[in-house]
């Protein structure tokens, strides 16, 4: 019993000290159908039940993705998940979509830029946004209006009875990760990809918050991978409670502080549903990626050293994102969203190690990404199939801030400077 | 060489077994860090881990924590 207290208002406690989500917003929870990810479904579900005062107040949507065809599943095996995980998200209430990594294939290149809003908006005080949302539903209440809670509403929306994409489009899907040389790429590979589908979702239902399920272990073991991957710089965002690279929709990790195990003894005396899926397909000639290794190398220290996690854990909630930058698109890594961390003549002295033998396609070719991306991005682009193997999205969206950053250079010569130089040429 | 797994007896004690190890009939491959091992719901750690001698009716659960969500 106190290990239920404990395991609820370690969540409360986490969303109420950060402040973060205001009431009456809409969030999106990223399910996998893992441990961590259903624990906290069951903890949103748990903290919007009860009574008026310390009611959770935000209003919910469920996303899943399914990834069977990058996990080695066949189409019986994903059909048999999905229904599984249909079952799962009706028996919320709450409205759900179910996606596929196929999709991913079909976003619009509006997803790799950075959308309106986040930190040069002005917020309004997080106390006064609740009082002010209490009222209004005294208000509601008085005049006999009903609230806009979940189980009044017509049932899900969305797209509740898709099923599996194409066989088309999973053979492209399946041959851009055949594509990459490493397990380590196809695993960055297919964060990206993931992140990028739950944000055009977030965005087309008109969700300003995503919360993953991110558990402590797991914050901690992709802290160590992402130094290990040249992400130093991005680890706050990465790994932190609040993660605005975004501007539009901003992502929260309310799992964060909860340990793996816990999480697997909650959900076991509890009977918090989950639906485990296999993971990313490696075949027989790669041995490993960057992300098992630590995930590896953590575990069995943990084993003799019980505080090693959290140490870990400790250490980076010690790190803070850097402030705000320019919003230029040009300033922000293709993939990533980061802030590029590679400035003028550096990438000159990069890029002979990095790009390997051109086919002289231009625009099509690895150099033209290149300046685009951040360094850890450039190191996984390295490792991924030839550029028309990527996304139609990924490609057009380089081509349009190659020639944006083209065309700036032709005319940088004739803008006006703020300082007193007089201009070049004439 | 494939060893042939030994099965855990209840009567017997958990010594004798090695680390491969079957579950309700299903081998399971040698335990690793990140799987957790439920002895009557409570952690094995509380027992001893491998120390602990099983008793009759025992209820041995593993639950993977490794490629969770």
């Amino acid at each position: 019993a106190c290990f239920r207290e404990y395991f609820v208002h370690k969540f409360r406690a986490m969303l109420g000290k950060n402040r973060v989500i205001f009431p009456g917003e809409k969030v999106l929870l990223a399910l996998s159908g893992g441990m961590a990810s259903s624990a906290m479904l069951r903890q949103v579900q748990e903290g919007l039940s009860r009574e008026t005062a310390k009611r959770l107040r935000f209003v919910p949507g469920l996303v899943y993705i399914d990834e069977g065809a990058v996990c080695g599943q066949s189409r019986v095996q994903r059909e048999q998940t999905l229904s599984r995980m249909e079952a799962l998200l009706q028996e919320t209430g709450f409205p759900y979509y179910l996606a596929s990594l196929e999709q991913a294939l079909e976003l619009p290149g509006s997803v790799l830029r950075r959308g309106p809003g986040g930190d040069s908006e002005p917020s309004p005080s997080y106390k006064a946004a609740v009082e002010g949302f209490i009222q209004q539903q005294r208000q509601e209440e008085a005049s006999g209006e009903g609230g806009t809670s979940p189980s009044t509403q017509d049932g899900p929306t969305g797209d509740s009875h898709a099923r599996l994409p194409a066989a088309a489009r999973t053979e492209e899907l399946q041959r851009l990760f055949d594509a990459a040389e490493t397990l380590t790429a196809k695993e960055e590979l297919l964060q990206m990809l993931r992140s990028h589908l739950l944000l055009h979702t977030a965005r087309t239902q008109g969700y300003t918050k995503v919360m993953t399920g991110e558990s402590c272990t797991r914050v901690a073991v992709k802290l160590l991978t992402n130094l290990a991957l040249g992400r130093g710089a991005f680890l706050a965002v990465d790994t932190g409670f609040v993660d605005s690279r975004h501007g539009d929709v901003t992502v929260v990790r309310p799992m964060r502080d909860y340990m793996a195990k816990e999480i697997a003894f909650y959900n076991h005396f509890f009977g918090v549903p989950t639906v485990i899926t296999p993971p990313l397909h490696a075949k027989r000639r790669e041995k490993t990626s960057i992300h098992r290794l630590m995930e590896s190398f953590l575990l069995r220290l943990q084993v003799d050293f019980p505080s090693t996690i959290s140490t870990v854990y400790r250490t980076g909630e010690k790190l803070s994102a850097a402030p705000a930058e320019a919003n230029s698109e040009l300033q922000r890594c293709l993939l990533c969203l980061c802030a590029l961390d590679i400035a003028g003549e550096e990438e000159l002295a990069l890029e002979p190690t990095l790009v390997k033998e051109e086919t002289g396609n231009g625009a099509e070719s690895r150099a033209a990404f290149i300046p685009l991306l951040c360094y850890s991005c450039r190191l996984t682009f390295k490792e991924m199939g030839p550029p028309a193997t990527l996304p139609t999205y990924v490609r057009t969206e380089a081509q349009h801030r190659s020639c944006r950053a083209l065309m700036k250079q032709q005319i940088q010569e004739f803008l006006l400077e703020d300082d007193e130089e007089e201009p070049g040429g004439s | 060489g494939y060893q042939k797994p030994a099965k855990v007896d209840q009567t017997e004690s958990a010594e004798r077994a090695p680390r491969i190890i079957y579950a309700r009939g299903i081998c399971v491959s040698s335990w690793r860090p990140g799987i957790l091992v439920l002895i009557n719901d409570a952690d094995w750690e509380l027992m001893g881990e491998l120390d602990y001698k099983l008793q009759d009716q025992d209820n041995v659960l593993f639950i993977s924590t490794l490629h969770g969500g």
